[in-house]
């Protein structure tokens, strides 16, 4: 029954979207130029004032020109359908895909931003190269660091603030561009998303430039090399010193030596119990899926 | 003028020398040898024709009365000068074997000497041998000319036998680990431990020449002492020997070292089966002493190389050869260089294996 419901809100805002594409003009080249007036602020449930939401818009608008991706942000506030954390997921990509790929049958680079205020959730989905400049990768999830960057602003009810905290975190992570290697995992259709001269491709492997640090992997030759060296120069010098003397020990006659006084006495024991931490292992790609349109979505979220 | 020596072969009257491969004593010239027995009886005739001979009143030379003595050369008639702790050497000019009889006798006569068991072609093999196991040495350090600065020399040794006591107080502990669910648990368990001991040291040997690198015969140590024969000057004949010119009390502070080092291992191996010792008080003394004093065999070989003097020394009984060989730098670069490339190499592939 959910996820009728969730079609129907997807269905719903598909609908918003395509009126206003009617009159828009459709570049063949380029799906962003089709769909970028859906860059806005969408707020059916009114929690901010319309010249608050205005400005927001323009604000969404700005940010996606200057990332050049879709950006979007969806206000949840029906305190009567609250979505679960997944729900919320499914959603954001849901209406994402209505939004910017489903008239173009490929993926776009863009994000939604999903606000649930009833599940007091943020969502962040990522699209196309978004998932690779957004990267959920584990050491370095910027989705998730985007979403909590917003918390205090939402716990403050500073709602507006919380936005515009977005806008300037999408486009800080933009400019520091698409990090060294990053790829994301698709568990849904089994294939690696990876960038190669600034698109991003799909394949069922990583290339080995991906799977291998080669500055890491030259630096670590490098340290071995230089420490075999050191080590071979040490154990030569080593050797071309005068041997030790003989050890005077063999010079004790054990027939005429005794022990006249071997006394070991128990004092005390004691006992100390120590925890075991346990370690998780880290690093690696970003993870993605496959949203019911079929599109490969990444993405973050954080509850405040 | 100094008493020298030589024994001469009563076949063709040339000089006789001790044999450190047949343990006997032959002449180079007819190719006689005679047995140890043998050489005391043509030792004990000469001699008695040398004491026999009238005295020459010493000839002093001022400027050197302290540091050499002069000898008259009994094969060839050269006088020849020996510093203060020659004991016996070789004519410079006939090249001779010739012992100065004043340097072993009285208070200065040892009371063994371990003969050479390693004669001189048998220590050139040994230092070939030696040579061939060490890469980095200079291109021309196994040239002939080395092999002609090789000198058998007996070194004068006090060999003593100590004894020790030792006292040691140390708390000890035994660990035991086990891990049980989340934690790990380890148990601690402490003791007094005293030791005393009475050790007893046999032939712990210092060499008595001053001028004679200490560290190089410690490192050429040991000798065997079961093979050391009563002292007789016919040993010396065909080596070099010199006389101590450090005393027992000089030496002792080198042997009482060596004693308490040996002493503190024995102790403290006694505790091994403490995973942990921490010596609260170490008491060791030395108690008394034995000195004998003895001449020991070492072949002794010097290189010059970029101005720096490497000195090399055999033992003459076990042939063990020590030294600070000379290190070809430019050679162990392009070495230890070629292992850091391999290394390297090694990573990378690893590295890639790993990634696939």
């Amino acid at each position: 029954m959910r996820k009728t419901w969730l079609k129907k809100l997807a269905a719903a805002a598909a609908a918003i979207i395509s009126c206003m594409l009617l009159t828009a003009a459709v570049s063949a080249d380029r799906a962003y130029k089709g769909a970028e007036e859906n860059c806005q602020l969408y707020d059916p449930d009114g929690l901010f004032e319309a010249g608050d939401q205005m400005m927001l818009s323009d604000m969404i608008q700005e940010t996606s020109d200057a990332i050049d991706m879709y950006v979007a942000v969806y206000v949840l506030n029906n305190d009567d359908e609250v979505l679960s954390d997944y729900d919320t997921m499914v959603f954001a990509d849901d209406t994402y895909d209505a939004m910017f790929n489903m008239q173009y049958g490929e993926e776009s680079d863009g994000v939604i931003l999903v606000m649930n205020m009833p599940g007091r959730y943020n969502y962040l989905s990522t699209c196309g190269m978004a998932q690779l400049y957004f990267s959920n990768a584990e050491g370095n999830d910027i989705a998730t660091k985007i979403t909590s960057n917003m918390i205090q602003d939402m716990r403050d009810e500073n709602y507006y603030g919380a936005i515009e905290r977005f806008c300037v975190d999408l486009k800080y992570y933009y400019g520091q561009g698409v990090p060294s290697r990053a790829y994301t995992y698709d568990y849904d259709t089994g294939l690696y998303h990876y960038e190669v001269n600034g698109e991003l491709v799909a394949s069922e492997s990583l290339p080995l430039s991906y799977r291998i640090n080669v500055p890491f992997l030259a630096a670590l030759a490098a340290a071995i090399g230089a420490l075999s060296a050191l080590i071979t120069v040490l154990i030569v010098k080593s050797r071309y010193n005068l041997k030790k003397s003989l050890d005077p020990t063999n010079y004790v006659n054990q027939r005429d030596t005794h022990f006249y006084q071997q006394d070991d006495i128990f004092l005390r024991e004691h006992t100390t119990k120590t925890r075991n931490s346990s370690s998780s292992g880290g690093g690696g790609g970003g993870s993605s899926h496959s949203s019911s349109g079929g599109f490969s979505h990444g993405g973050g979220g954080s509850h405040w | 003028m100094m008493d020298a020596l030589a024994y001469k072969c009563p076949n063709c009257g040339a000089d006789l020398k001790f044999s450190a491969e047949h343990q006997n004593f032959g002449c180079d010239f007819c190719m006689s040898s005679f047995s140890e027995d043998e050489m005391k009886q043509i030792a004990a005739s000469q001699e008695a024709m040398s004491a026999a001979r009238p005295q020459e009143e010493p000839e002093i030379d001022t400027e050197f009365e302290d540091m050499t003595s002069i000898y008259h050369c009994e094969s060839c008639g050269a006088e020849i000068m020996a510093d203060d702790n020659t004991a016996a050497t070789f004519c410079f000019y006939c090249h001779n074997p010739v012992i100065l009889k004043g340097r072993v006798s009285g208070d200065l006569r040892p009371s063994y000497v371990l003969p050479f068991q390693v004669h001189r072609e048998g220590a050139v093999d040994h230092f070939k041998a030696w040579v061939k196991k060490h890469w980095f040495l200079p291109s021309d350090f196994l040239s002939a000319g080395q092999q002609e600065k090789i000198v058998g020399l007996y070194v004068p040794f006090w060999v003593t036998d100590v004894e020790v006591n030792a006292e040691m107080d140390a708390l000890c502990k035994k660990y035991r680990t086990w891990t049980s669910g989340d934690y790990t648990y380890r148990e601690t368990r402490e003791f007094a431990v005293a030791r005393k001991a009475k050790i007893m040291l046999q032939g712990l040997p210092a060499d008595g020449a001053s001028h004679i690198d200490d560290d190089l015969m410690e490192a050429v140590e040991p000798f065997d002492y079961s093979a050391v024969k009563p002292f007789s000057m016919q040993y010396l004949s065909g080596f070099m020997a010199d006389k101590y010119d450090m005393n027992m009390s000089d030496m002792f502070p080198n042997i009482q070292k060596r004693a308490v080092q040996a002493s503190d291992s024995l102790v403290r191996a006694s505790m091994r089966n403490y995973d942990s010792v921490s010596v609260s008080r170490a008491d060791i003394s030395v108690m008394s002493t034995k000195w004998e004093y003895m001449l020991l065999p070492v072949w002794f070989m010097t290189y010059k190389y970029k101005g720096k003097i490497y000195e090399f020394a055999l033992n003459g009984q076990s042939a063990k050869f020590v030294g600070t060989p000379p290190l070809h730098n430019g050679k162990l670069a392009l070495f230890s260089a070629g292992i850091g490339l391999l290394a390297a190499a090694i990573t990378v592939a690893v590295g890639v294996l790993v990634a696939l």
